[in-house]
């Protein structure tokens, strides 16, 4: 990671109550890396990600995107929609009222596109995932593959500069979650932007590439090859619980 | 086990029961309105061109009355729910008290207001009195938008964005509760008969040509007028609950409830906003008829406190007997609610999507008809010798406004049934429980505030209920109908501190369970 660091984040805390979730996080990361985050379930991944997208403000510390404040303090500088940051959510966030094509037209729209390319767009999202025949459907009638890969699609099609994953593929049957993961790599090819994963799953690490890094007690361990750390399940859980 | 144990614990001699009761509640009074459908005297009735016309009128003025109710209720619902405007909780508490009143109260109140009458003074006053229903359900459909959906919006296109996405997600419960406003103005009979006697140049609406026939004691005929109008209005609950239904397929309890929207530079503005949906619905008109208590003629001597104490303390010494037989008509009714809406709860959330819908409207079926098509249908039905003194007495009333907002209740409580996970019953089953004790005890045990909360308000109701009260001589000596019968009367103090003292009566119940809401969770906490 020697390129520029698109995302920063200099020690970063969050606190639930007298609970210290986050303490004192640093991180940097390049345009286009590949990052999984790693950690036992209540660790704080999700967490750390909605600080990212500007969902949550810090309590201390501060977090740049593209060498730029983002949020510093308590204070979110940069409203979420303005950071270029999006993000897959543990549950989706699909909007249940709303087509298939229209959960990624509409988010199109959201940034100011015409009616017509954000349609043409967004149907083409959705071929290239597979979708192209789903189009009028509504998600809750989408096999459970089938609403994750629309859950990318819509992320996405905004071309982020920053793809925030929220455990994408928990609550997956293992055959559905071996699609997940082949499918995670050909789309995260077609993208640019910087990838932070979180997960406690080492296949999922591992079909991210990249580097892994261990949250534990609130403190992000440096980032080490993925090649090295998720080798095996035994050497991910190794690394997991230090 | 065999004996009167064991039939205690079989399912169907309760079912017997509840179906029993809800017959002789609900249906049975409707019997004459129903059947109106099925001879070609109640269709050949609509032909005569006065009575088609009144009809599209109704249709007409209600309609106007809903756009009202929403375009009020909508927003101040986004706005307590779901905005940072400063003093949510109490916008939000305030919510659905203006439903609890009687909707002449709200109209005199408009009325001293303004010096309004007429029928465009009761299409406002009917759209302000029914606003809460779409407020309350928009609300409830914004409560349940999971926090992921509302911060994918958030990311994809800002704060405006998720406002959209936030109406979207509520508005066909935000379409349902319009329609719910619609059906209480088409089927208001007391708030277009005051403003028409007010006003120089009178008018008519669908629910006068009902009444009218009571003068000429064709109760039958009043009941079997009332049938295109019970017709149009279950078309269209079906039509908006099926719309409804097909909108929020996957919706869910939220397991995170979604936060609110962040306005930092417009919080101000917010409350303004707030606090002219709280003035309109409920603090202008609850002022009026305050200030109504002591207001007097220009050769009065007292003072307006001096007035005010002594029409409060003449409203509680004549009305006393009224208000109390009101509160036992309202705490039997509320008590036939309680056993009856659980066991229709249950049975309503069984069923697939298009049969709880059809029961859903079967039961609800007294509620789209007019108060007085309903009551009169009553005695149709209960003034004959089989049935000897009980058409009389105290019961009669109890039992006919438990069967009419018995609806409320069954949707109240089947909504909150909802959220009990289905395994916890199914364990239950396992262990050997009954069908009873696994109704009460696993899934009603942990909604135990909303099943005293549903029979609360149909206590309310009951109290309430003027349409209904005015024809039926059992109920004849209530509250309500002393107030209708006082404002006509056109006795202005006594009238207003009536009407307060009905209207301080009708919050309790809510503001207790605020309260007790409030203070479990400090516990909690």
């Amino acid at each position: 990671m020697s390129a520029a660091p698109l995302l920063e984040l200099f020690e970063v805390s969050k606190r639930f109550g007298a609970r210290a979730i986050l303490d004192g996080v640093s991180l940097r990361l390049p345009a286009g890396a590949r990052l999984t985050v790693a950690g036992v379930s209540g660790c704080g991944k999700t967490t750390l990600l909605r600080l990212i997208a500007g969902l949550d403000a810090p309590d201390g510390g501060q977090v740049l995107l593209g060498g730029a404040p983002a949020s510093r303090g308590r204070r979110v500088l940069l409203p979420p929609w303005r950071r270029g940051v999006q993000m897959v959510f543990q549950d989706l966030a699909l909007w249940p009222t709303r087509s298939v094509l229209q959960n990624v037209a509409d988010a199109l729209r959201a940034q100011g596109r015409s009616r017509p390319e954000s349609d043409a767009r967004a149907a083409a999202a959705l071929a290239r995932l597979g979708l192209g025949g789903l189009q009028r459907r509504r998600p809750h009638t989408l096999s459970g593959g089938e609403q994750r890969r629309l859950a990318f699609a819509r992320a996405l099609s905004l071309e982020p500069r920053v793809l925030l994953l929220d455990e994408p593929f928990a609550s997956l049957d293992p055959v559905a979650r071996g699609e997940g993961l082949a499918f995670l790599d050909e789309v995260l090819a077609a993208t640019a932007a910087a990838v932070i994963l979180v997960t406690h799953e080492p296949a999922e690490a591992r079909a991210l590439r990249g580097d892994l890094a261990v949250l534990r007690d609130g403190k992000l361990l440096p980032p080490r090859p993925c090649s090295d750390t998720c080798a095996s399940d035994a050497a991910f859980a190794a690394a997991l619980l230090g | 086990m065999s004996g009167p144990r064991s039939l205690l614990r079989a399912a169907w001699p309760w079912w017997l029961l509840v179906v029993s009761l809800t017959a002789a509640a609900s249906w049975l009074p409707l019997l004459p309105t129903l059947g109106a459908l099925f001879s070609a005297d109640g269709w050949n009735a609509l032909r005569d061109p006065r009575l088609g016309a009144l009809f599209l009128r109704t249709l007409w003025l209600s309609a106007l009355a809903s756009g009202i109710a929403m375009g009020l209720g909508v927003p101040y619902a986004l706005l307590a729910t779901r905005t940072n405007v400063p003093g949510a909780a109490l916008f939000a508490l305030l919510m659905p008290l203006p439903l609890l009143l009687p909707p002449l109260l709200i109209a005199q109140a408009w009325h001293g207001l303004t010096g309004m009458d007429g029928q465009w003074a009761a299409v406002l006053c009917l759209g302000l009195a029914g606003a809460p229903l779409p407020a309350l359900l928009t609300a409830h459909a914004l409560a349940r938008q999971a926090a992921g959906a509302h911060e994918a919006a958030l990311l994809c296109g800002g704060p405006r964005f998720a406002a959209a996405e936030m109406l979207r997600s509520a508005w066909p419960a935000a379409l349902l509760g319009g329609v719910l406003a619609f059906l209480f103005a088409a089927a208001d009979f007391s708030v277009p008969d005051y403003m028409s006697f007010l006003a120089e140049e009178k008018f008519f609406v669908y629910s006068f040509e009902i009444f009218n026939r009571s003068r000429e004691a064709d109760f039958r005929g009043g009941a079997a007028a009332a049938a295109p109008l019970v017709l149009v209005i279950a078309l269209l609950l079906y039509a908006s609950l099926h719309w409804r239904d097909a909108w929020s397929g996957a919706e869910r309890a939220a397991a995170r409830p979604a936060p609110r929207l962040r306005v930092p530079a417009g919080r101000w503005l917010l409350l303004t906003a707030a606090l002219a949906g709280a003035a309109l619905l409920l603090l202008l008109p609850l002022g009026r008829i305050l200030y109504d208590t002591g207001m007097a003629g220009p050769a009065a001597t007292e003072a307006w406190l001096q007035r005010s104490a002594r029409a409060f303390s003449d409203a509680l010494a004549r009305g006393r007997g009224d208000l109390l037989r009101s509160l036992q008509t309202g705490a039997l009714a509320g008590a036939l609610v309680l056993l009856l809406a659980p066991w229709w709860a249950a049975q309503l959330l069984r069923l697939g999507r298009r049969r709880q819908r059809l029961l859903f409207l079967l039961l609800a079926l007294p509620l789209l008809a007019p108060g007085v098509g309903f009551g009169m249908g009553a005695i149709v039905v209960y003034n004959r010798d089989l049935f000897g003194g009980f058409y009389d007495s105290a019961l009669l009333p109890p039992l006919l406004m438990a069967g009419r907002w018995l609806p409320l209740a069954v949707f109240l409580l089947a909504e909150r049934l909802q959220r009990v996970p289905a395994n916890q019953e199914e364990a239950a089953q396992l262990a050997g429980a009954g069908y009873r004790l696994r109704l009460f005890r696993y899934r009603l045990g942990v909604q135990r505030p909303a099943w005293w909360l549903a029979a609360a308000l149909v206590a309310v109701f009951a109290v309430r209920e003027i349409d209904l009260a005015i024809l039926l001589p059992a109920a004849n000596q209530s509250a309500a109908v002393r107030y209708y019968m006082a404002l006509h009367a056109q006795r202005d103090n006594f009238v207003a501190a009536f009407g307060l003292v009905m209207a301080l009566v009708l919050f309790l119940p809510l503001m207790l369970e605020a309260a007790w809401r409030g203070a479990r969770a400090r516990d909690e906490r």
